[in-house]
């Protein structure tokens, strides 16, 4: 089989990272390979997709040593637009990737470089477009897209320019299961369509093992596993110490541990009645919700892409006020609440750390809320210093002067914690699992679990279905804005029909 | 201006829609302070005085007089008109083009790519400051910050805040396009590139390039002269007129 791609002794520093970040690769990627890349956040996994499409040395400041060859030459002595037209790389974030003002031109970028005609470049545009189902979309602009619809124009914008290598960095991060599936099906479809080579990195060990014909396991900059996708279950103490998801029936365990729960005797902590809110361009984001939810419950809200799930928790922290309905919170209206007041019952944590961390180092980002609500001195140090244990990031306000340089799982800790202090009995989790590993997912999970045994209430929004199955007591589906159900989680995994409903596929 | 009034309604845009009432009802607010902002300081005498008071002496200093006359009124009108104008035509640009038109229309007239490229990413890049702000102005208030009812300085230290939040934001934003950009192979100068959406200038570009051009140059010229263009049509028709038993005698 002929080598597209080969690794000789590669080892690759960024310029600001005190470590090498890939050392001595050795990899050969042949024509028709599906790879599938795995390990921890901050392995290198991307760093390895950017020496494969030149970014890396090409583009990035850094130390080389060995080299990369692609289609047997160096990429050090080729040039970007030359690499780029047989090797296409999609990133994680659609938002980022997403240049021009709609989807048509988007798409059309990449062609104008190939030097392609007009006729040729509509032509690409609607076949692209076909492929990935969004036939109809060209003048959309990117505002009016959602996640998954902006992911599938990325993976067009470059399938347009006909790669023979796709490379694509998680790019199912942000979908809910059934998109994800989706995507995976949609990139099965063209790989035996167009003999695509694919290098997919992703922490699906089940997608993986399923779609892809190899896989190599990267850990610390080293490749510590290379050999067949469905070997992997062979080595299980291998995925463990990397922290990779092994598959197992959570699902059936749930099921059969079948632990009743959730009695409500008490007054609902929050109660919604009838609440309705139009969005400005007349989009209904929700529909006559009417909804309880008492002291100590977990709660899992689930739904497609934009069901309205961000909308619905919004109302329950007063950033939203509802059009119709009302909302009572702790038996008076929320309307009645001062936003400081309210702070200190909800909390609530944002999917991107990036839009709640405002402040230059932990001690200042922790501090920041109860300064501001002017707690007294000795207060604020008494619970600075408990949430610092409780969330185990004394070793980081140590080490690090500024939260810049922290990795996104500790930033988000970080962000519980700012949350955390002000004591709020009801916490609101938004997307806790995005572009996170399955070891720092566990271990956020685990902290929200012990939160919720001394009888806080949690209410999360999430995709993964891992954390639905195994954490979560209770169950809200939304679809279209309208409340399907409120169920506890063992009884949803009985109910397929609900599943399929709520776009949930087991983990 | 009476044009003006003409070509927005040309744009097919809803007129009457509560969001345009808004916007020019606000502006015709603001031009009619100009206007009495006019008439209160400027001190023209005129032929005919209507109105004239003193407000404010400060010993030599500076005196405050109003004084309205026919000469006010005409330079505060003509002032308020200048900047109706202005606005109307503003209007009419930003209701008629989107900023895809204008990018498709600046490659179109060979801009150099790399040009059009920025223009773009700048357009693009208020789209995600928008969304970014307000995000994160949500994320401090579910942290007890209040954005209303509190003193200046405090507003003033929030807003720092959100545009520390902001600027990290940026710098990996502008980091992960950049790679963007560069895997689709863009770059900066290229020889063969073509243009998907190509607007050539037609003969009707041309013909109102040209009749902006001799109204420039016929608007510069009534400056030069000191004419008003009251007086040269006074003049004009006058001229006409005369011509009129001319021709009719011949």
């Amino acid at each position: 089989m002929e080598t597209v791609v080969e690794f000789k002794d590669f080892s690759w520093k960024y310029k600001s990272s005190k470590e090498r970040v890939l050392k001595s690769i050795n990899l050969k990627i042949h024509r028709g390979d599906y790879l599938g890349i795995m390990g921890p956040t901050g392995a290198g996994k991307s760093t390895l997709c950017a020496c494969i499409n030149g970014l890396i040395p090409l583009k990035t400041r850094g130390f080389i040593s060995g080299s990369v060859e692609v289609f047997g030459e160096n990429t050090r002595t080729l040039k970007m637009p030359e690499i780029t037209a047989r090797v296409g790389l999609i990133f994680q974030d659609p938002e980022t990737q997403f240049i021009m003002m709609n989807v048509e031109d988007e798409i059309a970028l990449g062609l104008e470089t190939l030097g392609l005609e007009r006729k040729e470049i509509k032509n690409r545009i609607e076949w692209a477009l076909d492929i990935v189902g969004l036939r109809g979309f060209e003048l959309r602009s990117p505002e009016e897209l959602s996640g998954g619809q902006k992911q599938r124009i990325a993976i067009a914008s470059i399938l347009a320019m006909r790669p023979e290598i796709l490379i694509l960095d998680e790019p199912t991060s942000d979908l809910d299961p059934l998109s994800k599936m989706e995507v995976f099906e949609l990139l099965d479809k063209i790989k035996r369509e167009f003999e695509l080579t694919i290098v997919l990195v992703s922490h699906e060990t089940r997608k993986i093992m399923e779609f892809c014909n190899r896989a190599i396991i990267i850990d610390n900059g080293e490749k510590i596993y290379d050999g067949d996708a469905t070997g992997l279950l062979n080595n299980t103490d291998l995925l463990k110490s990397s922290g990779i998801y092994i598959p197992e029936d959570i699902c059936g365990k749930r099921i059969a541990e079948a632990k009743v729960i959730v009695k409500h005797d008490k007054e609902p902590i929050i109660s919604a009645s009838n609440i309705s809110y139009t969005y400005p361009d007349m989009t209904q984001a929700l529909e006559d919700i009417n909804l309880k939810i008492y002291q100590g419950d977990f709660i899992a809200i689930i739904g497609k892409n934009g069901s309205g799930k961000t909308t619905l928790v919004k109302h329950f922290n007063g950033l939203l006020k509802p059009q119709q309905g009302e909302i009572l919170l702790n038996n008076k209206f929320i309307t009645e609440y001062t936003i400081p007041q309210i702070a200190q019952t909800v909390g609530f944590c944002y999917q991107n750390p990036d839009h709640q961390l405002f402040k230059g180092t932990i001690k200042e980002e922790i501090e920041f809320g109860l300064k501001n609500l002017r707690f007294p001195e000795n207060e604020i140090e008494k619970r600075h210093d408990k949430i610092i244990e409780l969330l185990q990031l004394r070793k980081f306000e140590e080490v690090y002067e500024s939260t810049f340089y922290l990795s996104k799982g500790i930033r988000q800790r970080l962000a519980l914690a700012s949350v955390l202090v002000l004591k709020p009995d009801i916490l609101i989790v938004d997307e806790p699992s995005t572009g996170q590993d399955f070891l720092m997912i566990s271990e956020f999970m685990k902290i929200l679990e012990d939160l919720n045994k001394e009888n806080k209430t949690i209410i999360i929004i999430t995709h993964n279905p891992y954390i639905i199955a195994k954490f979560s007591k209770e169950v809200v589906i939304l679809d279209d804005g309208k409340l399907i159900k409120k169920l506890p989680t063992e009884d949803f995994l009985k109910n397929e029909e609900l599943q399929h409903n709520a776009c949930f596929l087991p983990p | 201006m009476i044009l003006d009034i003409i070509l927005i309604l040309l744009t097919k845009i809803p007129v009457f829609s509560k969001k345009f009432i808004k916007i020019v009802s606000g502006f015709l607010l603001a031009n009619s302070s100009i206007f009495i902002a006019w008439c209160l300081f400027s001190q023209r005498p005129g032929s005919i005085t209507y109105f004239e008071t003193t407000i404010i002496i400060i010993k030599d200093i500076w005196i405050w007089n109003i004084l309205i006359t026919d000469q006010t009124i005409y330079y505060a009108s003509r002032i308020a008109l200048r900047s109706l104008i202005m606005f109307f035509l503003a209007l009419m640009f930003f209701i008629g083009t989107t900023d895809r038109d204008l990018i498709h229309g600046l490659r179109s007239i060979k801009v150099p790519f790399t040009v059009c490229l920025v223009i773009n990413l700048i357009f693009r890049g208020i789209a995600m400051f928008q969304t970014d702000f307000q995000i994160i102005k949500e994320a401090m208030q579910t942290r007890g910050v209040e954005f209303k009812r509190v003193s200046l300085p405090q507003k003033i230290r929030n807003f720092v805040s959100i545009f520390i939040a902001i600027i990290v934001l940026m710098f990996k934003k502008t980091e992960e396009m950049a790679n963007s950009i560069e895997s689709r192979g863009i770059p900066f100068r290229s020889k063969n590139r073509t243009i998907y959406h190509y607007f050539p200038l037609r003969k009707k570009d041309f013909a109102i390039l040209v009749a902006i051009l001799l109204f420039l140059a016929f608007s510069i010229y009534l400056r030069i002269y000191n004419y008003s263009l009251v007086n040269f049509i006074l003049n004009f028709l006058s001229i006409i007129l005369n011509f009129i038993p001319i021709t009719l005698f011949w």
